[in-house]
């Protein structure tokens, strides 16, 4: 009998839903900000406005998401034990709304004293999540691909939450010096390529074929794509630091790598046995070819003449965090909650041994049905290209706002509808006569 | 590979989360005394197997290869099922 791998060693289903519930918040509070700034802060990276929106959306939504994810799938799918998992995760979720909520406002305007307890907060509310889970990773009773990729993400993570640290404590007043060159991009290296890429990367190797029921990812993709993203990282890095000649090569090789990972995901998508589509397959697909395209344009504007490399390298960001990155967080969130809700109904339904047989559970379908998701898809894609218009036109930066607001919104109150049915049918189980 | 004559089949393989459960879960609670339920899954269902355990069953993993798991269930105690042939 197989031992050990269990719903039992699973954090209870507040855990990740009070980090998937805070990001649709922080969502609405970037873009609060966009449209409150306006087209000024797409102007120039440094701009206050420009991080504090970045750190929100970066924290506030994909590392929110991303940590309570993990705090909930290494239990379930790879066999790790979390240690007192309502503790861990309601610290973590805490430190990381106060520190991201600290280090927006230190960005703008509330100065040294805001990054000095995001400081704190985020080194601690990051910092133990890394602990826990490589804590729980290495001790990983199956020695998957997806476990070994989680362990490059992480260390992804640890770079990214070190190099942002150290930049923090420049900005603290703390007579620490700022050096924005060289670390500001290798931050946004390791953060965006390092952890977010290789994470869902890894993700996708269990939840694509699970949930949209394709073939597997072809094994020599999964053994070596986390690791060859991170060796790729440390030559971009050294090579920055070392001022190393082809110093863009390693770029354009991250590049081309993100862009197999996408053709592969979209091959194996259109591969899929069951052909009636559903919105989390939609959010996938925009996702890859957001990635795509966010490849292609990235590494144009490294060979771009400076006068158009900018604006290349900042549609390249958007298409990524927003078409890429929020995209593929969206279409997960539309299978792990459904999922999730229907895992713990079933466990709590089976200690009412005297009346399981009599009481019928929702499937995933109706705990969060199709066309309210729907919906916010294409909410989510006409947000996505008005934005992008953006770059070229800054008067539609406030409607595009005004159209993230409502994309936020409605993911929120979807996400918001999902857990009140898992209340309803728990007191359904509850008091079934 | 001999099959026990009271095994129950059911292959649910291709369908989408959380159906292949769902259907191991009503088929294992129709088993009958020295019945056995032989699963075909498209992965191996971990999360499945502690909500057999709840439900009072027992089970064996009898092969996982990529895309296709088979699992035996039998109602725990049941030492006839349990026996089996394998």
């Amino acid at each position: 009998m197989n031992a050990g791998l269990s719903l039992e060693q699973a954090p209870p289903l507040s855990v990740p839903l009070r980090f998937f519930l805070s990001a649709p918040l922080f969502g609405l509070a970037a873009a609060g900000l966009l449209l409150w700034l306006g087209p000024d802060v797409l102007a120039s990276r440094w701009s206050v406005g420009a991080l504090a929106l970045s750190h929100l959306l970066v924290l506030g939504v994909l590392a929110m998401v991303m940590c309570g994810a993990l705090l909930q799938m290494l239990p379930v799918l790879a066999g790790v034990r979390v240690t007192r998992p309502r503790l861990v995760g309601g610290l973590c979720h805490g430190l990381l709304v106060l520190g991201t909520l600290s280090l927006a406002a230190g960005f703008l305007g509330v100065g040294q004293d805001g990054f000095r307890v995001a400081v704190v907060l985020l080194g601690l509310g990051l910092g133990g999540f890394l602990a826990v889970m490589g804590f729980g990773l290495a001790r990983a009773p199956h020695l998957q691909d997806s476990v070994r990729g989680m362990r490059w993400a992480l260390l992804g993570l640890a770079l990214t939450v070190g190099l942002g640290l150290s930049l923090g404590l420049g900005h603290s007043g703390l007579g620490l010096p700022l050096l924005r060159w060289p670390l500001t991009d290798l931050h946004l290296a390791w953060g965006l390529l390092g952890w977010i890429a290789t994470l869902v990367a890894v993700v996708a190797w269990q939840l694509v074929p699970m949930f949209q029921m394709t073939p597997p990812y072809p094994p020599r993709l999964r053994r070596w794509l986390a690791a060859g993203m991170f060796a790729l990282l440390g030559w971009h890095s050294l090579a920055v630091l070392r001022g190393w000649p082809l110093a863009q090569l390693p770029a354009l090789l991250l590049a081309a790598a993100l862009a197999i990972f996408a053709l592969i995901t979209l091959r194996l998508l259109a591969q899929r046995r069951r052909k009636v589509g559903d919105t989390s397959l939609y959010f996938w697909r925009l996702g890859m070819a957001g990635l795509l395209l966010a490849a292609a344009i990235g590494a144009a504007s490294r060979l771009a003449p400076p006068a158009v490399a900018a604006s290349l390298a900042l549609a390249a960001t958007l298409l990524f965090l927003l078409g890429f990155a929020l995209s593929v967080v969206n279409g997960m969130l539309y299978k792990i909650v459904p999922f999730l809700v229907w895992l713990h109904l079933q466990q709590r339904l089976a200690t009412r041994i005297e009346v399981r047989h009599r009481i019928v559970l929702p499937n995933m379908k109706s705990i969060l049905p199709e066309p309210r998701s729907r919906q916010q898809f294409y909410l989510h894609l006409a947000a996505l290209a008005v934005l992008l218009a953006a770059v070229l036109l800054p008067a539609l930066l406030r409607p595009a706002a005004v159209m993230w607001l409502a994309d936020f919104a409605l993911l929120g109150l979807n996400l918001l509808s999902a857990t009140r049915r898992y209340g309803t049918e728990c007191r359904r189980i509850d008091h079934f006569p | 590979m001999a099959m026990a004559a009271t095994d129950l089949n059911l292959d649910v393989r291709g369908l989408p989360p959380c159906e292949p459960m769902e259907r191991i879960l009503a088929g294992s609670d129709r088993l009958l005394p020295g019945q056995r339920l032989r699963a075909l899954v498209s992965r191996e269902p971990l999360p499945l197997f502690s909500m057999l355990q709840q439900r009072g069953f027992d089970w064996r993993v009898v092969a996982v290869v990529e895309g296709r798991c088979e699992l035996l269930v039998w109602r725990a105690g049941d030492l006839q099922a349990a026996a089996g042939d394998e």
